[in-house]
């Protein structure tokens, strides 16, 4: 049925239902509307003019679903705005079995066979024909989600069966809504709304809010009081989605009930697994700490219990030295005080390396020329290179500036120096390089040594690794390279060792950040 | 003043190994166990250098600095902290708070003879200079 009393619009109408091979009764009135009624039969669709309506279209809509079949009968108000997106606000109720829109809109529909459309805007009937009310039934009743139509006095009219044992076959019902899903409350009839609890209960308040409020396709997370199986006192988790309905001119409320208990429980589950995977990980960390602090206190008392008594034995075993005479006993005496000085030596290394390690970063920094501060250290091993015949070589030509720290970065170079210098033949060659771009400083000690072989690369700075398998080598500590690294690493810099292979020399690399880090980004972020 | 450096350390080892050294270089030297014998030996009139151990049960060598500071003994007189354990961090804020120098144990005896004259020959000149 086509009601409006302006010829434009209807012959618009009349071109799109003819199009869609829909037969039409035109109407001109709203009074024609209603007594229609009692000549024709109910029409499917009653297209509403909305100038027809007036000022007041709920008062005509509400006489349309008295006299009509609201559930057989839908409305599409033919509203005139240009954005027919927007449909009047104030059309509230009934909005389950009223659509709005302009004429595009009502072509729409009949193009995607979404009219009649008495579940709202979003119920798509394209693919299911529904061909009869059988047909309808076997859909509802066998949808995979409990799907309740409950009346505003919380009776259930109909239900599907899923999951539910206290619906009829038919899918009708005459219980309450509390009944059904088994409420422990409800005086043990499960009677909505007759005990204190149901003030509470959420169901009931997503219902009475779709009743009150007319909100359509209402969601809400939900606890329910009813027995579970498995555990009486645990509670069920479900999404409730509700609808209102307009049938046989009552207001009804659809309700899908989707038991979310096991997704609700999953996500307990995890979050508490969560809670203990942190505390779990304070914990560790904590005792990590608490043994770092207690590596570090023990290694410095061992550094002091072990320095102590040294101290005697380094300061005055030399003293013998002028007093003995037998050739025998000077020589063991310099055995005495060589294996005590091999002992102050590791005691030192081992502190120092705890120190390093205990450091985080430089502490202050300091700009170096490289030339210099090699010249400089060339010239404290003068007496060992001359006693060796070694050629000691500064390549470095032009000034270098580095900025390191410097107690750090000498301590470093003599440790490499030593190493080279120690692994070097008689007159052999140890030659110090660097080599700059914009982003770092490379500088390299070279040996014509006893080399290395690739898996000695790597393990060379481990701690108190040795060379030497038999570790005899006393003028060895096995920490000079894992000092070395310490410091490159606490510089931001990168330390790597290449070599030919055993008997052709080694390079030991450091490669420095041209400058601070700190420096390099100010001026990245210009 | 005839005494001029003053060991104080609680081991009686290094007390010895230290007087050792420095008599042997012909040097004038006393040696306490605690840093009370220190303040003490402070009081009755002691003025040169104090080689003072860091680790000490009690008072350790902090503390002791601390009380020579209250009680003015420190001035005039030269304090070289003789230790086994110091990091650099301590050794840094030491020498910025009243301590002239540190020396590590085990030390090398000639260069304790070195620092110990050197500082000697400060000892001569600052009370000269704070007047």
């Amino acid at each position: 049925m086509l009601a409006s009393d302006d010829l434009t619009t209807r012959q618009a109408v009349k071109v799109i239902l003819r199009k869609y091979d829909q037969p039409v009764t035109l109407v001109s009135s709203a009074e024609e509307i209603l007594h229609a009624s009692q000549e024709e039969s109910t029409p499917q669709t009653i297209i509403l003019d909305a100038r027809l309506a007036g000022d007041d279209p709920i008062a005509l809509l509400n006489h349309i679903f008295q006299t009509y079949e609201s559930h057989k009968t839908h409305v599409f108000l033919l509203t005139h705005h240009q954005n027919s997106a927007n449909p009047p606000r104030q059309i509230p109720r009934g909005a389950a079995s009223v659509t709005f829109g302009g004429l595009e809109d009502l072509e729409n529909r009949f193009q995607s066979r979404s009219l009649p459309n008495r579940f709202g805007n979003t119920t798509d009937l394209r693919d299911v024909r529904m061909g009869s009310e059988e047909e309808f039934m076997a859909v509802f009743l066998h949808a995979p989600i409990p799907i309740y139509l409950i009346d505003t006095e919380g009776h259930v009219l109909r239900a599907n069966r899923a999951k539910n044992p206290y619906i009829d076959a038919d899918g009708t019902s005459s219980r309450d809504l509390g009944y059904v899903l088994g409420c422990r409350h409800g005086e043990g009839q499960g009677r909505c709304g007759t005990v204190p609890q149901c003030k509470r209960c959420p169901l009931h308040m997503v219902i009475r809010e779709t009743i009150r409020e007319d909100r359509c396709f209402h969601r809400k997370e939900i606890s329910l009081d009813v027995p579970v199986e498995t555990d009486p006192s645990e509670k069920i988790y479900a999404l409730a989605s509700t609808t209102p309905l307009w049938i046989d001119r009552k207001k009804m409320v659809l309700l899908f009930l989707e038991d979310i208990s096991e997704l609700r429980r999953s996500q307990e589950l995890l979050a508490e697994f969560n809670r203990n995977l942190e505390s779990l990980v304070a914990r560790r960390t904590e005792e990590v700490r608490a043994l770092l602090e207690q590596k570090k206190e023990f290694i410095r008392q061992l550094g002091h219990d072990l320095r102590t008594p040294l101290t005697p034995l380094v300061a005055l075993l030399p003293k013998f030295r002028a007093s003995l005479v037998d050739p025998k006993e000077r020589e063991m005496l310099e055995l005495i005080i060589n294996n005590t000085e091999y002992i102050n030596q590791l005691v030192a290394k081992t502190l120092d390396l705890m120190f390093l390690e205990n450091q985080a970063g430089v502490p202050e920094r300091q700009t170096i020329d490289l030339r210099v501060e090699i010249n400089n250290i060339l010239a404290d091993f003068a007496p060992v290179l001359q006693d060796r015949n070694i050629l000691a070589v500064n390549a470095v030509e032009t000034p270098v500036r580095l900025c390191v720290d410097v107690l750090q970065f000498k301590e470093m170079l003599l440790n490499l120096l030593s190493n080279a210098v120690k692994f070097s033949p008689e007159h052999g060659q140890v030659t110090i390089s660097a080599a700059t771009n914009e982003r770092e400083v490379t500088v390299s000690v070279s040996d014509t040594g006893m080399g290395m072989t690739p898996e000695q690369f790597s393990r060379v700075f481990d701690e108190f690794y040795k060379v030497d398998p038999s570790r005899h080598d006393r003028s060895s500590i096995g920490l000079g390279l894992s000092i070395c690294k310490r410091i490159v690493e606490n510089h931001e810099g990168r330390i790597w060792i290449e070599s030919p292979g055993l008997g052709k020399g080694t390079t030991v690399y450091i490669a420095l950040p041209a400058r601070r880090p700190a420096e390099v980004g100010g001026r990245e972020e210009q | 003043m005839s005494k001029q450096i003053m060991i104080v350390d609680d081991d009686p080892a290094v007390r010895y190994t230290v007087l050792e050294v420095l008599r042997g270089a012909d040097m004038n030297a006393i040696a306490v166990d605690s840093g009370e014998a220190c303040l003490e030996e402070l009081r009755k009139g002691f003025h040169g250098v104090i080689l003072l151990d860091i680790m000490m049960p009690g008072m350790d060598g902090w503390d002791t600095l601390e009380a020579m500071k209250r009680e003015g003994l420190n001035e005039g007189n030269i304090v070289c902290m003789l230790t086994a354990v110091i990091s650099p961090s301590e050794e840094m804020d030491s020498v910025k708070d009243n301590v002239l120098d540190y020396v590590r144990k085990p030390f090398d005896p000639d260069g304790l003879i070195a620092t110990a004259k050197e500082y000697l020959s400060y000892l001569r000149t600052v009370p000269d200079e704070n007047e």
